[in-house]
């Protein structure tokens, strides 16, 4: 029985998983943890960890390896391996649905669309560049604007009768559209609707960059919201997947990842015993 | 994976390149103090330094200048300056780094830049270069001569584009005699020609060199070391000597087997220049995964040799106006660039395609996108896009071209791993 933590430092949250994988090669998620970045990204990740752990009733001392991922993996001393997000998002996804091609991650700052093979492995993948629009940070300034707690964005989303669209192509310029839509006496839940079709038509522009095809998985904070995840399905004209800890996926996906390096590890070694 | 943090090429060569640009910026200093030896201005690409040779006219190169100074941190500062008096945000970073220059009395080693004797326009590709000689005649009051390049539309130029430019040519000829006093000497313009020929040879066989596995040298990041003698003295028995020299010491790596990486674990092409401010952190970002460059475009700006194509000392005129025409990657149609492209891939054996886009510099840039689709779709090798600047500092974003760069890495790791399994 091995225990791997998967650490995704990501720029707005850190987010961990611990993952065991038993004698027979069953993986079970055994806790989650989550901390808010902040700028001491080592710091977060312990305290993302310390949640996990304590959720899972294991002690730091039992883990066997520690896998990062996000923007913040190299800044995690006591990592054994960092991997992209890219490739740990890929991985989590396919473990989750293994119908699935197509991974759309949304997160605070990035956006990224990938294509993998049926093993998990990246094919192609396509980010945004040095733009929040399309990203997490652009719902998340404009719910303070609107001034309602995040949480109730993709419920009030749903409830719209009339979307406005948001047709800006920058977070910081889109505010103002928003103030306009709010003097002109639009509701809340037709400007949120309209945020997440904004940001929903973006994501499918990114998705057909690197073309779809079989199942489309969403994951990332952004994904916990059914307005854009409503708005996405209605382009795409099918049913996207959105796993239950979808802002954890790549956690997941880093863990799978630290599993398989750990076990080539563990190989290598009794090889080397031997010989 | 042990990262590997450091690794260029360093070797006698390394040491002589830096005298001999040294020398040259000297020559400048003195050029600005003493008025002798006369300067010209002139572009990197297409360019004709052989007919400044015979009159024995210094070349300046503005774009050298401006990435001296880029890759020592101290380009931000004259773009500034430029945008102050109204350049945009969207011009070419190499204008306002240059423009900058002269309103702040900058260069890269301290020393004194001359007022050139002539702004020598050799408009090749790129039709910035118009503006920005125009720009900097008025700055300092230097004459102007713009040679008119048509831009290579075909396989080949037409008989009237050759005849077009050698009439030019013959102009630049009569200006130089009135600049400089001097009555044109043809033997020494042949010399010079004849000189250019043998150095593109032995430019060629080193280039030739990074089709072996180890590759000696990294035919990008330290290509650029090489290039610099190669536009400054291309056509001088210095330059014959330093690439003779860099010839043999790149033969004795590849004799002794030595590579840039002790074990090479991928080879790329890489399209588009550098990011100049940020050199060294971006070469990094490669060395990590030991991945060396065997074949770059970038490297064929001022002259696409390793294909054959020579200055010829029989035909000089015809083969300087050649050289503007065809010889040279910015004057070349985009089918041509592909195929260019193609043929790295192939005959030097590359896992991967790197493309750099130049947010700055949308000539070299646009239709990058389309590049991209047509080496994943066509050559069916992996690609990356990264985007950035080759002057402009506040372009580079450090954290996401990393990320872009190890995923590529990653997924290409796995991709090499599984067809070895094969």
């Amino acid at each position: 029985m091995r225990l791997v933590a998967g650490i995704d430092c990501g720029t707005g949250f850190t987010k961990a998983v611990l993952l065991q994988q038993d004698d027979s090669s069953r993986f079970t998620v055994l806790g989650r943890g989550r901390a808010k970045s902040g700028i001491n990204v080592e710091e977060a990740a312990m305290q993302a960890l310390q949640a996990c752990l304590l959720e899972s009733g294991v002690t730091r001392e039992e883990l066997d390896y520690v896998a990062t991922t996000g923007f913040g993996r190299y800044g995690v001393g006591f990592r054994d391996i960092q991997i992209t997000e890219i490739t740990s998002g890929a991985r989590g996804a396919q473990y989750l649905f293994p119908a699935s091609r197509c991974v759309l991650d949304i997160g605070s700052q990035s956006t990224r669309s990938i294509t993998m093979r049926d093993t998990g492995k990246v094919r192609t993948f396509k980010t945004n560049d040095k733009c929040a629009a399309g990203s997490g940070m652009f719902i998340a300034r404009a719910a303070k604007y609107l001034e309602i707690p995040i949480e109730d964005v993709g419920p009030l989303s749903m409830r719209a009768t009339n979307p406005q669209p948001i047709s800006s192509v920058c977070a910081v310029l889109a505010e103002s559209e928003i103030i306009n839509h709010v003097s002109a006496g639009v509701t809340v839940e037709n400007i949120l609707r309209g945020i997440h079709e904004s940001l929903a038509e973006r994501a499918v522009g990114l998705l057909k960059r690197v073309g779809i095809e079989g199942e489309v998985t969403f994951i990332g904070g952004v994904a916990l919201q059914n307005g854009i995840v409503k708005a996405l399905e209605d382009r795409l004209t099918t049913k996207v997947n959105v796993p239950p800890h979808c802002d954890f996926v790549c956690a997941l996906g880093a863990a799978l990842l630290g599993h398989k390096r750990l076990a080539i590890k563990e190989k290598l070694a009794s090889v080397s015993q031997v010989s | 994976m042990a990262d590997v943090r450091h690794t260029e090429y360093r070797g006698n060569i390394h040491q002589l390149q830096k005298e001999l640009m040294q020398k040259w910026y000297e020559r400048l200093n003195q050029a600005a103090e003493t008025g002798t030896p006369h300067t010209a201005s002139l572009m990197i690409s297409g360019n004709c330094v052989e007919l400044l040779e015979a009159f024995g006219v210094v070349p300046i190169y503005p774009e050298v200048n401006a990435l001296q100074l880029a890759i020592r941190h101290q380009s931000l500062d004259p773009i500034l300056a430029a945008e102050e008096i109204g350049y945009a945000a969207d011009n070419c970073a190499y204008v306002k780094a240059d423009i900058g220059c002269y309103l702040k009395g900058i260069t890269p080693t301290g020393g004194k830049l001359p007022k050139p004797s002539l702004v020598l326009c050799n408009f090749v590709g790129c039709n910035t270069y118009v503006k920005w000689f125009e720009h900097t005649a008025v700055l300092t009051g230097s004459r102007l001569y713009v040679l008119d390049v048509p831009f290579l539309r075909l396989d080949e130029p037409s008989r009237d584009d050759i005849d077009y430019v050698v009439r030019q040519l013959k102009e630049l000829v009569t200006i130089l005699e009135n600049i400089t006093g001097k009555k044109f000497d043809y033997d020494r313009f042949v010399q010079a020609v004849r000189c250019s020929a043998q150095v593109e040879e032995l430019w060629s066989q080193i280039k030739h060199l990074a089709r072996r596995s180890p590759s000696p040298f990294d035919a990008y990041f330290d290509a650029i070391t090489l290039m610099g003698p190669l536009y400054v003295y291309r056509a001088t028995p210095e330059g014959l000597n330093f690439f003779r020299a860099a010839l043999d010491e790149m033969q004795a790596k590849v004799a002794a087997g030595q590579g840039v990486f002790d074990q090479e674990k991928f080879r790329l092409v890489i399209e588009g220049p550098p990011p100049y401010p940020f050199f060294r952190t971006f070469r990094d970002m490669f060395a990590k995964w030991k991945a060396c460059t065997v074949a770059s475009t970038y490297s064929t700006v001022g002259g696409l040799w390793e294909f054959g194509a020579r200055h010829d000392p029989d035909h000089p005129f015809e083969s300087v106006a050649m050289h503007m025409l065809a010889q040279n990657v910015t004057n070349r149609n985009f089918l041509q660039r592909y195929e260019q492209i193609g043929r790295y891939v192939k005959d030097w054996n590359a896992d991967g395609l790197i493309i750099h886009f130049v947010k700055s510099c949308r000539l070299f840039s646009a239709g990058q996108g389309d590049m991209r689709d047509y080496a994943t779709r066509t050559l069916g090798i992996p690609t990356l896009y990264i985007e950035s600047d080759l002057e402009d500092p506040r372009y580079f974003a450090e954290a996401q071209t990393r990320n872009r760069i190890d995923a590529f890495f990653e997924a290409l790791e796995h991709s090499k791993m599984t067809a070895t399994a094969v």
